[in-house]
């Protein structure tokens, strides 16, 4: 049974999809923002913990660097659970979507 | 004792860490270890160590008491071998930038406080040695330092190569300070999940590096208001595991009641 994903959680498995392989905190911060969502960098870990321990993500540790105080970097990957969460998250969206009515309408 | 003999048990590929306080001492010993092909890296204490001095060979700066920040970017430079070099008077509390690492080690250095001037400098060696370093002897820098004194034989070519890849972090007379605020830093790190505090910090750290061609003050500020936005949903986490886990005890106890 699949669970539902929250527009955060959405937002960090698209992200991590167009960055692959090298989608971490900042980057993914980054590519979220310039679809005009902020979001802190705690708050994108905490979520990203919520979705490695579903199985949705996987993590891996990457290279340390001067800039970062000697700190690796922590890679995320979308695993196969994940992308099919995803697509079907998508596809309820699309679904959703493809009833409403057209935009002259809106309020 | 020549300083050639002196090298010998130090010589290896891997560079020496140096970490220079203040005074001539540090740049004397790296002037020697650079003039035999021994490659080093200095791990310049802020407010110590001579800024104009230090720009001539590959540094990183450090605060005193960041065991932790010394000890990932002597990794980081695969410094194998560390000295500590040069003069420290008391330092001013409110330049101390105390790290996870040196918070985890301070209860062995408080112990041998109340020991003799040995005993806290074999649990020092004993920290070095369990991040993987050697501590070269006090009686090998004085040789270093005492041999420096004779004319160099060929010019001195420092390779500051490294430190000038790293962008942002240029070293200058005006601010030597590249540290995001450490108060900032200690929240995040104290609520942060222990798996992820050293991504988090790093990409906190990554873009406060960024945020200093803005200016300091407003990359500090911008470090803060990050801190403060990312403490909220760690506490948050953590709130919702001690509630969960406290309803399982109330559960259970009232079962067994």
């Amino acid at each position: 049974v699949l669970q539902d994903l929250t527009l955060l959680e959405q937002q960090l498995l698209l992200a991590i999809l167009r960055l692959h392989p090298v989608a971490y905190g900042v980057s993914i911060q980054e590519t979220i923002k310039t679809a005009g969502r902020a979001y802190s960098i705690g708050a994108i870990y905490s979520a990203l913990e919520r979705l490695e321990y579903r199985g949705f993500v996987r993590a891996r540790q990457g290279e340390a660097t001067a800039e970062r105080g000697g700190r690796r970097k922590t890679y995320f990957v979308l695993s196969a659970q994940g992308q099919h969460a995803l697509q079907a998250s998508l596809h309820t969206v699309d679904a959703l979507r493809a009833g409403s009515p057209p935009r002259e309408a809106w309020a | 004792m020549s300083t050639d003999s002196v090298l010998k048990p130090l010589w290896s590929k891997s560079p020496v860490a140096i970490i220079a306080a203040g005074g001539d001492s540090p740049f004397r010993v790296a002037d020697a270890l650079l003039q035999h092909g021994q490659p080093v890296v200095l791990f310049a204490i802020t407010d110590w160590a001579s800024s104009e001095r230090v720009a001539n060979y590959p540094h990183e700066w450090i605060h005193l008491l960041q065991f932790g920040r010394f000890c990932r970017l002597a990794k980081l430079h695969r410094c194998k071998k560390a000295m500590m070099v040069g003069a420290l008077l008391r330092p001013s509390i409110s330049r101390l930038r105390i790290d996870w690492l040196f918070l985890k080690s301070f209860p062995r250095i408080f112990r041998a406080f109340g020991e003799d001037d040995e005993k806290l400098l074999l649990v020092i060696r004993n920290l070095f040695e369990e991040q993987g370093f050697k501590i070269v002897e006090g009686q090998t820098i004085d040789d270093l330092i005492i041999n420096s004194q004779k004319p160099l034989e060929a010019p001195l070519q420092a390779d500051t190569s490294f430190s000038d890849r790293t962008a942002g972090r240029i070293s200058d007379a005006e601010d030597t300070d590249t540290n995001p605020p450490p108060v900032a830093e200690f929240l995040v790190a104290l609520f942060a999940n222990s798996r992820r505090r050293d991504a988090i910090l790093g990409d906190m750290e990554e873009k406060f590096i960024k945020n200093l061609s803005r200016g300091k003050k407003r990359a500090a500020r911008l470090y803060w208001a990050e801190a403060i936005k990312s403490i909220g949903p760690q506490v948050w986490r953590r709130a919702k595991w001690i509630a969960a886990a406290a309803g399982a005890l109330l559960y259970g106890k009232s079962w067994s009641g």
